[in-house]
C-alpha cells in the first residue's frame, strides 16, 4: 500500500494546515504497519530461538495491531469532519480527472457519459458545500484560538467586506440596453447632451395597472464638465409627458419638439447649474396621453483630481393612459 | 467537439456492428488544461470589466477595490467551485436587482471571462487532438483492443494468436505499441489479470453483522476500466525491472468485463471489501482502504469457467493466472492493497502443491547486530503460486506508480521472499522487546536491528545480504528513515531516486536488491513446463 498520493497530501495540507507533515508521515507508516501486521498474524509461530522468551507471538501480534490502530486514529482525530470532507473532495476531483482525457475534458461513450453526467450533477451541489463547511469548521477552529485584539481585527475585516459587498450592490451605471430607437442631442451651450431613447415593448405596459417607469439619464463620459463635451445616454421609453407642474417655474435652457412613432415628443433641459442638471423629458401624444412626474433626484459628483464630473439623473413616471399601448 | 463526435461514433459503431474497441496512445503534445485556462480569463474579464468600463467607480470606492482584489483571490483558489457559485450569484442579482449593480458587472466579467477561457481550451485541444490523428498517424499507437461483446479478452501476450481483437483489427505493424516478435514464446507466460469489480463488501460495524454488498460503479463505466488498465500498462512498460522489453514482451495481460454481472447475486460474486478492521476502538478510525476478499481467486476462476461455458473457448485457466488486479472505482476509498503471492487468509504462507521452481540463495550479512536470524533456506522461485497475488486497485485513487508498486508486493511471495513496504517500521508500535516476537515472512528488502533499551546504538551494516552470489549493500541514508527506527534496506541505484516502495520522493525506482529479485523471479516463471 502506498502513502497518501501526494495531491490528496496537498489538499490536506491546504485545508488542514494544523496537521503537520511530520504528523500525516507517521499516521502513513503506522496505516501501513498495520496493514502489514494483519497479514502477519496469519503466519504460524516462528521457530523458537534459543534463549528468546517463549511469548504467545499470535495473540502480541493482534496487541500491536490495536495500538497502530489507536495511534493512527489518534492523529487525525481532532480533524476527523474535515478529513471526511477533503476525502470525498478529493474523490470528487480525482474523479473529474480521469473522465478527461488529455485532449478532451468531456466523456467518449455512452456509458461514461451517464457517470459524467451523474457525477456534475453531484458535484455541482457537493463542491461548494463541502468548501463552505470546511471553512465554516476552520473559522470556528480559528476564533477558539483567537486573542481580543485578534478578534476585533477580523470583525472590522468582516464588516469592511460586508460594506463593500452591499455598496457594490448599490451602486448602478449605466448600462446601454441594446434596442435604442432614437437619440437627440441637448446643447446647453455649456455642454452637449446625447440622450437615447429606448424602444419599450407592448408586454410592458398594462393599461389597467398604471405602473411607474423609470427614465435614468446618466453621464457616461464628460472630458470636461463645464468646458467639453457632456455625453448623457439615457435608458428610456418614448414617455408621454405633460410639462411636469412642480418644475414649470424652472428656467428653460433649452428645448427640443420632435416626433417618434406617431407620438410627439418634446425634450426640455429645465435647469442646469454648476452641480446640476435637471432634465425633463417631455412627450406629447396626439391623443393626449397623461403622465404625471412623481419624482426627481439630481445627482451630481466631482472628481476635483482628474476633473471629471459625474451626472446622474433619475426620474419616476406613472403611466397613466391606455394609449400607451400604441408603443411598440 | 471531438468529444461529442467520439461520443456519437461510440453510440453508432454498435448498430454498424463494429465490436472492437482499440484503446490508443498519443504522443506527447502540449495541451491546455480548460480549467486554469478559464480561471486565467476569468480574472482578466474581472480586470477588463473595472479597468475599461467601471475605472470611476472602481478607484473611487476602497470598499469597491477591497472587493474586488477579494473575488479575484477567491476565484484562483476555489477554482470550479467558486465559479459555479459566482455564475449562480450574478444570475441571481440579474433576476432580483436587474443586473445594473456594478456587483454583477464584476460578476459578468468573472463569468463570461472563465467561459470564453474554457471554450478556448478545449477548442485548441480538439484541434492538437485532430492533427495528431490526421498528421501524425505515426506517433499514435495502439495499446491494445478488445472485442466488445466478449467479458474476457487477452489484450497483450507473446502469443499473438491470443490477441485476437487485435490480429482480426490488423493494423499496420508500425502502429502497434507493443510489437513484438518471439520466436519462441513461453509456453505458460506470466500471466496479469484485470477484473472489473461487480460488488463490493461494506464494512460491518460488528464482526456478527450480516454481510452488505453494494453495486461497484466500474461495472457501469467500461471506458474507465479500460483507461485504467491502460495506464497500468504504462506504469508496467516504464518499469525497470517489469518493463525490460525481454520480459515485458513475455507478459500475457488478461481482461475481464463482465457487466452482465450486475442482475447476480453479489455474495456470489464480489472480490473485494472495504477493509475490515477488528480493532476499531468505537468505530473511530478513519478508513479508506480497499481489501480483496478471500474468494477473489475462487471467484475470478468462475468467472472464466463461467465464459468458457458462455463461449465454448477456453482463453486461460486460473492455474495460469499470477496476479490479479481487482479494479473498483468505489467512492471515497483510495487507497489500494495487495496480498502476496502464496498467501491465503487465515491459513498464511500456502506453498505449491508441485514445489517445483528456481532455487536462490538470500544470506542477510551476517553482522546485523544481533538482531532475529532471517530463515532463509530452501528458497526458490516456485514456477507457480498457491494463490495468485491479489490486489485490490482503487482505479480512483491510484496515480501512475500504484500499479508498479502494488505489483511488487503481489508477485512476491509469502513464503518465498516478500516485498516489504520501506516508509514503515515496527519501532512505532514495539513497546518493549517481547513484542518483536511476532511471526514474520521473509522480506526481501528490510532486515531489522535488535531492540535496545540501552545507550548502545547499532549502526546499518554496510552489507545488507548476498543474493545469489551477489553482495548487496545497505542504504545508509534511507529518507524514510526516523531516528529510532529497527529496519534498514536495500541501496538504491541512485541515492537522489526514491525507492518505489518507499514514500514519494520525486522520481522512483526499485532498489538493486528488489530489481533482481523480481528479474529473476520473473525469469523463473518465463521457464515453467
Amino acid at each position: 500500500m502506498l502513502p497518501f498520493n501526494p495531491s490528496f497530501r496537498r489538499l490536506l495540507n491546504k485545508f488542514l494546515p494544523q496537521l503537520r507533515d511530520e504528523d500525516l508521515d507517521r499516521h502513513e507508516s503506522l496505516i501501513a504497519l498495520r496493514q502489514q501486521l494483519l497479514i502477519e498474524r496469519d503466519l504460524s509461530p516462528p521457530p523458537q530461538i534459543a534463549g528468546e522468551q517463549t511469548a504467545p507471538a499470535l495473540r502480541d501480534i493482534a496487541t500491536l495491531i490495536e495500538r497502530a490502530t489507536q495511534l493512527a486514529d489518534a492523529i487525525l482525530r481532532p480533524f476527523r469532519t474535515e478529513f471526511r470532507l477533503l476525502l470525498r473532495l478529493y474523490d470528487h476531483q480525482r474523479r473529474q480527472q480521469l473522465f478527461k482525457g488529455r485532449f478532451t475534458p468531456f466523456p467518449t461513450s455512452p456509458s461514461s457519459f451517464v457517470q459524467f453526467v451523474r457525477h456534475v450533477a453531484v458535484g455541482l451541489v457537493l463542491e461548494p458545500l463541502i468548501y463552505i463547511r470546511i471553512f465554516i469548521l476552520q473559522i470556528r477552529r480559528a476564533l477558539a484560538e483567537l486573542t481580543s485584539a485578534q478578534g476585533i481585527a477580523v470583525a472590522a475585516a468582516a464588516a469592511l467586506l460586508l460594506l463593500g459587498v452591499i455598496t457594490l450592490n448599490n451602486q448602478t451605471v449605466g448600462v446601454p440596453k441594446p434596442d435604442i430607437s432614437a437619440t437627440a442631442e441637448i446643447d446647453s451651450g455649456r455642454a452637449v447632451h446625447t440622450i437615447e431613447i429606448q424602444k419599450m415593448s407592448e408586454s410592458q405596459f398594462d393599461p389597467n395597472h398604471p405602473q411607474p417607469l423609470e427614465i435614468n439619464i446618466a453621464t457616461e463620459s464628460v472630458t470636461d464638465a463645464f468646458d467639453g463635451t457632456v455625453t448623457i445616454r439615457t435608458i428610456a421609453a418614448v414617455i408621454e409627458i405633460i410639462a411636469p407642474t412642480n418644475l414649470a417655474s424652472a428656467p428653460v435652457v433649452w428645448s427640443k419638439a420632435g416626433q417618434y412613432d406617431g407620438l410627439e415628443y418634446q425634450l426640455v433641459l429645465m435647469q442646469e447649474n454648476g452641480n446640476s442638471t435637471q432634465i425633463v423629458i417631455a412627450a406629447r401624444a396626439a391623443d393626449q396621453v397623461a403622465v404625471s412626474a412623481q419624482d426627481s433626484v439630481v445627482r451630481s459628483e466631482y472628481h476635483r483630481k482628474s476633473g471629471i464630473r459625474k451626472v446622474t439623473v433619475r426620474s419616476v413616471y406613472t403611466l397613466t393612459s391606455t394609449t400607451a399601448m400604441s408603443l411598440k | 467537439m471531438v468529444a461529442l463526435f467520439m461520443l456519437i461514433w461510440n453510440v453508432l459503431k454498435r448498430w454498424l456492428g463494429i465490436r472492437i474497441t482499440v484503446i490508443r496512445r498519443l504522443p506527447a503534445a502540449k495541451s491546455l488544461d480548460v480549467h486554469l485556462l478559464g480561471l486565467a480569463a476569468a480574472v482578466t474579464g474581472v480586470l477588463m470589466a473595472s479597468a475599461i468600463a467601471y475605472q470611476t467607480t472602481l478607484l473611487t470606492q476602497l470598499w469597491v477595490t477591497l472587493f474586488w482584489i477579494g473575488l479575484i483571490l477567491l476565484g484562483v483558489l476555489f477554482g470550479s467551485g467558486i465559479t459555479t457559485l459566482l455564475a449562480v450569484i450574478t444570475f441571481l442579482i440579474l433576476t432580483l436587482a436587474g443586473g445594473s449593480s456594478v456587483l454583477f458587472i464584476l460578476l459578468r466579467g468573472y463569468v463570461l471571462g472563465y467561459a470564453f477561457g474554457a471554450v478556448f481550451a478545449i477548442l485548441y485541444n480538439d484541434l492538437v487532438y485532430l492533427y495528431l490523428r490526421i498528421f501524425e498517424r505515426r506517433l499514435t499507437k495502439i495499446a491494445f483492443a478488445v472485442y466488445d461483446d466478449r467479458e474476457v479478452n487477452i489484450i497483450k501476450s507473446p502469443i499473438q494468436e491470443e490477441e485476437r481483437a487485435l490480429r482480426e483489427l490488423a493494423p499496420p505493424r508500425a502502429e502497434l505499441l507493443y510489437d513484438y516478435e518471439i520466436a519462441h514464446p513461453p509456453a505458460a507466460p506470466y500471466t496479469i489479470l484485470f477484473v472489473a469489480n461487480p460488488f463490493i463488501r461494506r464494512r460491518k460495524a460488528q464482526q456478527a453483522d450480516p454481510d452488505v454488498f453494494a453495486a461497484d460503479p466500474i461495472l457501469d463505466d467500461r471506458e474507465l476500466f479500460l483507461n485504467s488498465v491502460n495506464r497500468a500498462l504504462r506504469s508496467f512498460e516504464d518499469n525497470e525491472a517489469l518493463g525490460h522489453p525481454e520480459i515485458w514482451s513475455r507478459v500475457r495481460v488478461v481482461v475481464i468485463f463482465d457487466d452482465s454481472l450486475k442482475t447476480e447475486a453479489a455474495s456470489d460474486w464480489a472480490l473485494i471489501e472495504e477493509l475490515q478492521i477488528p480493532f476499531v476502538i468505537n468505530d473511530e478510525t478513519i478508513e479508506n482502504i480497499l481489501d480483496p476478499l478471500p474468494q477473489m481467486t475462487a471467484r475470478v476462476s468462475n468467472l472464466l469457467q463461467r465464459y468458457e461455458t458462455r463461449r465454448g473457448e477456453r482463453l486461460v485457466r486460473i492455474e495460469d493466472v499470477d496476479i490479479i488486479f481487482g479494479m473498483s472505482a468505489w467512492p471515497n476509498y483510495i487507497r489500494s492493497f495487495a496480498h502476496f503471492s502464496d498467501y491465503r487468509e487465515g491459513q498464511g504462507g500456502i506453498p505449491d502443491r508441485a514445489g517445483t521452481g528456481a532455487g536462490f540463495h538470500f544470506e542477510p550479512a551476517p553482522n546485523n547486530g544481533g538482531g532475529r536470524p532471517v530463515n532463509a533456506n530452501g528458497l526458490i522461485h516456485e514456477f507457480r503460486v498457491s494463490e495468485p497475488g491479489r490486489v485490490a486497485l482503487s482505479v480512483v485513487g491510484a496515480n501512475q506508480r500504484t500499479f508498479i508498486h502494488e505489483f511488487a508486493h503481489a508477485m512476491s511471495s509469502m513464503i518465498n521472499g516478500a516485498v516489504a513496504d520501506e516508509y514503515t517500521d515496527r519501532i512505532l508500535v514495539i513497546q518493549e522487546a517481547k513484542d518483536l516476537n511476532t511471526p514474520r515472512p521473509l522480506y526481501i528488502n528490510q532486515i531489522e536491528r535488535p531492540f535496545h533499551n540501552s545507550p548502545r546504538f547499532n549502526g546499518v551494516p554496510k552489507v545488507f545480504a548476498d543474493y545469489n552470489g551477489a553482495v548487496f549493500h545497505s542504504d545508509l541514508a534511507h529518507p524514510s528513515a526516523k531516528e529510532h527506527w529497527l529496519g534498514y534496506f536495500p541501496d538504491r541505484p541512485n541515492p537522489d531516486v526514491g525507492c518505489t516502495m518507499d514514500r514519494y520522493f520525486g522520481h522512483y525506482r526499485f532498489d538493486n536488491l528488489i530489481g533482481n529479485f523480481m528479474y529473476d523471479r520473473l525469469t523463473a516463471k518465463l521457464n515453467r513446463p
